[in-house]
């Protein structure tokens, strides 16, 4: 007896992957700048996976943010901006990619910017169809004047989006 | 005796639901051993499991479960491969176990140390597991004489 399978790839299946990447990709940045302990302290890596999920299967998630700051001046040290591309059924990608070592390549070069006692927070911004999650809040991200943009690429990409990596130093 | 199993994760999972498929798989190959013990064990540890389902560190570097007669080690695959795979199959080898380890990786750059890892409870211990173990498994010995884990939890910690 011969088995037929169906792979089934779904707007759900391509942002079930880039937000597990987006997330990884968020650790692996912060544990190479020395802030392994502030990672594992928050707790909302889950739901904010689970969020990025839901927005991007609703083609709402326009893009996420990790801001790493000085608690004391407020100042951003290094954002990363991960915006996200989405496709239309015809795309004829069909794979599941990642480049999550550029993560850790990128956090080398912000390292000489970063302070131990630096903290982060991620942010998002979505379309105005986007679904309320509660738990999300609305603010404004830090300014970039006076960073660097350094080069960027595509970190993680599916069938139907991607999403990209640009990453901001300050000096 | 030795045993490989593949979870898939994304794009089938999420990170968080990887992971409560690897509990729910660890505590099927663990029917003498009451679940919430491995939910628990698991829950101790769940930065490190995000960070190695998350990065794929598990589609090369196995965790390994070790209960009894049985070793298993316990991948995750993840793209194509993942929607590809099947669910796995319950593990054999550990029906009467009351004891366990389960050794998960610490990879060079992790957000966190063997420290935490020992921290989580006598259950989790900082991986590899010994490869000595995997390869007597893979020779037929019988597990049930071979494996100690209250001597191997120890001789680990040393």
């Amino acid at each position: 007896m011969s088995a037929v399978r169906v792979l089934s790839v779904t707007r759900t299946t391509t942002a079930t992957h880039v937000a597990a990447k987006l997330v990884s990709a968020m650790g692996l940045f912060l544990s190479e700048l020395g802030l392994a302990a502030q990672w594992r302290a928050y707790t909302l890596w889950d739901f904010v996976e689970r969020s990025l999920i839901s927005w991007m299967d609703e083609g709402a998630l326009e893009w996420a943010k990790l801001e790493v700051f000085d608690p004391k001046s407020d100042e951003g040290l290094a954002i990363c901006d991960f915006p996200i591309s989405y496709y239309d059924e015809s795309a004829s990608e069909q794979r599941f990619l990642q480049d999550l070592a550029m993560a850790t390549y990128q956090a080398r070069k912000a390292k000489a910017a970063m302070r131990r006692d630096a903290e982060f927070r991620v942010l998002v911004h979505t379309a105005s169809h986007a679904t309320k999650i509660e738990g999300w809040s609305a603010t404004t991200a830090r300014s970039t004047a006076g960073m660097t943009r350094l080069s960027s690429g595509v970190i993680a990409s599916g069938p139907r989006a991607s999403a990209s990596f640009q990453l901001w130093v300050r000096r | 005796m030795y045993r490989e199993r593949r979870v898939p994760a994304d794009p089938v999972r999420s990170t968080p639901e990887t992971i409560t498929a690897i509990a729910d798989l660890i505590v099927a190959a663990l029917p003498s051993v009451y679940g919430q013990e491995v939910h628990e064990a698991l829950a101790a540890i769940h930065a490190p499991m995000r960070f190695l389902v998350g990065t794929e560190t598990t589609a090369a570097t196995p965790l390994t479960l070790l209960a009894s007669s049985l070793i298993c080690d316990i991948f995750t695959v993840h793209g194509e491969d993942a929607l590809a795979a099947d669910q796995p199959t319950v593990p054999l080898g550990a029906a009467h176990a009351a004891d366990w380890l389960l050794f998960v990786p610490v990879p060079d750059g992790a957000p966190y140390g063997a420290e935490d890892l020992g921290a989580a409870g006598r259950h989790v211990q900082p991986g590899p597991a010994p490869e000595a173990l995997r390869k007597a498994a893979e020779d037929g010995h019988d597990g049930a004489t071979l494996v100690d884990a209250e001597a191997l939890r120890k001789a680990t910690k040393q």
